[in-house]
């Protein structure tokens, strides 16, 4: 296996916002001028905060039965074999806003939490829209299963720690677990993306 | 020879990656290399000797992990690491590195680990690597200042060996926690490290571009450790860094800037280190210059006392601010840190903080709003105490290098601030009085800065990172007080070279109008060249004085910040028309200045309680009906609460009706291992404006100290919050605990997991839907 490659993007804004996910995200089921006004201003304050990051790896995979091994962790999970059925190989990724993001909901919720409010779903929609970029990427070339994340079905969340160490992530990408495996910057994705042969 | 000694010589070179070759010996992928110290010791040794022969002077133990956070075995294990390390060395050129990385974890607040644990879990691993015998200690690939300060103090407490860091840069030149070069730098040297640079995540030729940086920045030997060969994927094209013979090349460049210790990172080999030291052993060093800046730093950057004076906030001082003394004695942080963000959004460069009350416990009181300010606000801090250990304690938990405030001529003050300055890093406000009082001329006071400065050098503290205050006495009681503190500032930036600063607003006490006379009083010390000052920055007069100064002076770059400046007075003096406007529709709207302008004619013909009645809590109703109706949505329905708390302040600044408005006490917690903390804090803003005084204990709260402070308080009701179905474990924990201690209590519980079903189940009393819903059974409660 080789090393990780680390994931950069120079200007955040190519990594667009789906309002309407947003307005989806805040249960706001009428638009009005001023709540598009207050978005966009609240838009600008995430995406001078965000500072995208990630990284991934492709790794051989042997599925049996319910167990998948990935050479640097074994998983029982039913949900998880169903969906990696066939693969023999499989991108373990993560992807992060970073922790200015963090940092910027704290102040926000002490001065004026409904900014911190719509922040947290605006940030919620670019970390998604960074995902899909990196996704993008990886199937240029090949068919790829829907991403899977530890803590989704029966993929224990237990299993966060080996995924961001085979990554390097605290090292290279900046996020680090909780004692209760949450990611920090909790704008952050980690996931097993299968590749179908 | 020792290794310090070895570095004025020339060159000094690390090894490179051990991963990296261990995988060539059978290491697999996620396995734990520190392992091997133990399992292979002859490979690890093997190794180190390579690197050796390849011309390193430093081989780094294999020790990057080991500490008690990562791992169970880290005395054992270092102990063997340093030992194979040693077993390599054949000449009294090599020295051997106990090698500190981060713990994989982010400190608290953002994070979930407390600063001094992390302290200890370094202790550990410095006290065991010293013990083994290694030669210095290598702090590296840190991103965050507050567990780089956390390893270093660990370092400095429990060893001799010289301290060695280096950080991590990604492309922007920051480090993933969003810090500059400058900050790092400052703190590093404050804190005393032997030498300083950057490792890892870039390879050298894009790391090469920030050198200079830290080079202009640093007094220190400079280290560079870049990658090679690693992946990195920007902008959709990946580049893959680099070959032996690029490596060499581009850290010959780097040695030109000044770099003085020069190894690899990940992917580097022996090869890659064979190469470069080659190379730039015939690179002729260039010598490492002292720098003279007087500097703070915030965890992000660096603020320096240069051509710019600088603003200092003065707003968070209890001294005539009934409002902040209450704040303080009912432990309301958060009133601290609206004063800090106000202050930093209204143009402070930095902020004093000072919460010096005679009831409180002031080392308790200053360590926490220092810890909760530096979270949100990126401005570097200014501590603000008498209090030895309350500064000692300050200044250890400070993420960064402060400015300390104060300093003063007496035999006393200097004996007790300058050991603790000298030990944590700080610059110092020197106060030009001792036990004769506050002279009158201004040579008297220029030789009690001479002293001082004298004295600081005999602790080891440079006269770089002093300045001084000459301060100013009240002109209505004493005409000459100006003009002798004003050619105080001159004679003591002329004769002693050092900087200076001011606390403005004395000079006008007793007088009316006091802005206009200090605001002109500023623009003659700025004349003189004054370097920092303590004012208020809300004050247009000051303000005025200050970016009108920088643009006649030049040193405005196009007059920019004066014309950002000017737009945003001339913006906020448009009178509004508030002719059709009322308070209720003001809150409905959330719209905050018009709310506060509505408030302030108000209050001259309302009684107080008319309007929280009439107006704010009938408007309020609204909302939270409509909220309710799905009518009105979530973010409306916090700046209507905004908006409310503005009108409330108003109506509070003139009279208090804290006690009439009171409806009852709830504690609201996050739960023990959650730290997404967004839905609590909606609820609280919401139940503060319905009358209700939230105890808000914060996130990550364990069972025990919510049942100690509902005992404590006598706290009937208790709101928590969990996001994960993790965390709902502690949620039922805490329940469990408070039922069979408390069994009066009630709990409401909320969160993005929960359901009534799932509340139900786990034993609490109410599953609060949404904000709302908490209010509704607070109100039926409290009924």
């Amino acid at each position: 296996m080789t090393a990780p490659t680390l994931i950069s993007i120079s200007d955040v804004k190519a990594l667009k916002i789906n309002i309407n996910e947003v307005l989806r995200y805040l249960k706001i089921n009428k638009k009005s001028d001023d709540i598009i006004a207050y978005l966009d201003e609240c838009k600008e304050l995430v995406y001078k905060n965000a500072n995208p990051r990630g990284a991934f790896i492709r790794t051989e995979i042997s599925v049996c039965e319910d167990i998948i091994d990935f050479g640097f962790d074994r998983v029982e999970s039913k949900k998880l074999a169903k969906n990696l059925k066939g693969c023999k190989e499989a991108y373990a990724f993560v992807a992060t806003l970073g922790v200015e993001i963090d940092r910027l909901f704290e102040r926000y919720l002490k001065i004026e939490p409904s900014k911190a409010s719509v922040c947290d779903a605006i940030a919620s929609s670019l970390i998604e829209s960074f995902c899909d970029y990196i996704n993008e990427y990886l199937k240029a070339n090949e068919t790829l299963c829907p991403r899977f994340s530890p803590g989704y079905g029966d993929y224990s969340i237990k299993h966060q720690g080996a995924l961001l160490n085979i990554l390097d992530a605290s090292k290279r990408v900046g996020i680090t677990l909780t004692n209760s495996y949450m990611m920090v910057p909790t704008k952050s994705v980690s996931a097993i993306i299968g590749i179908k042969i | 020879m020792d290794i310090l000694s070895r570095i004025k010589e020339g060159y000094v070179f690390f090894d490179g990656a051990m991963g990296t070759e261990l995988q060539k010996y059978g290491l697999l992928a996620g396995e734990c290399t520190e392992n091997w110290n133990l399992t292979h010791p002859e490979t690890i040794t093997e190794i180190h000797k390579k690197y050796f022969l390849a011309g390193a002077n430093i081989a780094t133990a294999n020790t990057f992990g080991a500490n008690p956070i990562k791992i169970s075995n880290t005395e054992e294990i270092i102990r063997c690491a340093i030992e194979n390390a040693k077993n390599a060395v054949n000449s009294s050129e090599q020295y051997v590195a106990l090698d500190i990385g981060p713990t994989g974890k982010l400190l608290k607040p953002l994070g979930d680990l407390d600063f001094e644990d992390a302290y200890k879990a370094f202790s550990v691993a410095v006290r065991a690597g010293a013990e083994a015998g290694a030669d210095l200690i290598l702090i590296e690939t840190m991103s965050d200042t507050y567990e780089l300060k956390a390893a270093v103090l660990a370092a400095k407490e429990n060893s001799n060996l010289p301290i060695f860091t280096t950080f991590v840069l990604d492309e922007n030149g920051k480090s993933v926690t969003g810090c500059d070069v400058d900050a790092m730098v400052a703190m590093l040297e404050g804190l005393g490290v032997n030498a300083l640079g950057v490792n890892c995540s870039l390879g050298a030729e894009q790391l090469k571009k920030y050198i200079p940086n830290i080079i202009k920045a640093s007094s220190l030997p400079v280290i560079v450790n870049p990658n090679a060969g690693m992946p990195i994927l920007c902008d959709g094209k990946t580049t893959y860094e680099q070959s032996p013979d690029k490596f060499a090349c581009d850290m010959v460049e780097i040695a030109n800037m000044g770099a003085r210790i020069l190894g690899g990172c990940c992917g580097t080999t022996p090869e890659h280190i064979v190469k470069m030291t080659q190379a730039v052993k015939k690179t002729p060093t260039k010598a490492i210059v002292k720098k003279n800046y007087t500097v703070a730093s915030s965890y992000s950057h660096a603020c320096y006392f240069d051509k710019k004076t600088v603003l200092i906030g003065e707003r968070i001082n209890p001294t005539g601010k009934p409002r902040l003394k209450a704040a303080l004695r009912e432990n309301n942080i958060d009133y601290l840190i609206k004063e800090a963000i106000g202050q930093e959004e209204n143009g402070a460069h930095m902020l004093d903080v000072n919460v010096g009350l005679p009831e409180i416990d002031e080392k308790a009181v200053l360590t926490q709003a220092i810890k909760e300010i530096q979270a949100v606000s990126t401005l570097p801090l200014q501590i603000d105490t008498s209090n030895k250990d309350a500064l000692e304690s300050a200044m250890r938990i400070y993420n960064g290098k402060p400015l300390v405030n104060s300093v003063n001529g007496k035999e006393e003050s200097i004996n007790s601030v300058f050991p603790i300055v000298k030990k944590y890093g700080g610059v110092v406000i020197a106060l030009t009085l001792d036990e004769n009082g506050i002279p009158n001329t201004a040579r008297e006071r220029l030789n009690i800065a001479k002293k001082i400065i004298d004295r600081a050098r005999e602790y080891g503290i440079d006269k770089k990172d002093i300045i001084v205050d000459p301060l100013c006495l009240t002109v209505s009681s004493d005409k000459t007080a100006p003009s002798v503190t004003l050619e105080a500032i001159e004679i003591i930036k002329k004769e002693l070279g050092v900087k200076t600063s001011l606390g403005i607003s004395n000079v006008s006490f007793g007088l009316p109008s006091r802005d206009i006379v200090n605001s002109v009083f500023f623009s003659h010390a700025l004349l003189k060249g004054l370097d920092a000052v303590i004012m208020n920055p809300y004050s247009e007069e000051m303000k005025k004085a200050y970016y009108a100064h920088n643009t006649l002076m030049g040193i405005d770059e196009n007059c920019q910040e004066y014309i950002n400046f000017a737009s945003n007075t001339i913006s906020q003096e448009t009178i509004k028309d508030l002719s059709d406007m009322t308070l209720e529709k003001a809150i409905i709207k959330g719209l905050k200045k018009e709310a506060r302008e509505i408030t302030k004619s108000l209050i001259i013909n309302t009684p107080p309680l008319e309007i929280v009645n009439n107006h704010i809590i009938t408007a309020l109703d609204k909302v939270g009906e409509g909220y309710e109706k799905g009518k009105t949505f979530l973010p409306q329905l916090l700046m209507s609460a905004e908006t409310a708390t503005v009108a409330f302040d108003v109506v509070k600044e003139n009279i208090s009706v804290d006690s009439e408005a009171k409806k009852g006490d709830i504690i609201l917690a996050t739960v023990k291992g959650d730290i997404h903390d967004i839905g609590k804090n909606i609820v609280k803003v919401i139940l503060q404006n319905y009358g209700f005084t939230v105890h808000d204990l914060g996130k990550d709260v364990s069972p025990e100290k919510i049942l100690d402070y509902a005992k404590k308080t006598g706290v009937k009701l208790v709101g928590l919050s969990a996001l994960m179905t993790t965390t709902v474990v502690s949620m039922q924990k805490t329940i469990k605990l408070l039922k069979t201690e408390l069994p009066d209590v009630k709990v409401m519980v909320g969160g993005a997991v929960l359901t009534e079903e799932y509340a139900n189940m786990i034993g609490a009393d109410k599953y609060g839907k949404d904000a709302m819903d908490s209010v509704r059974y607070a109100q039926e409660f409290y009924k």
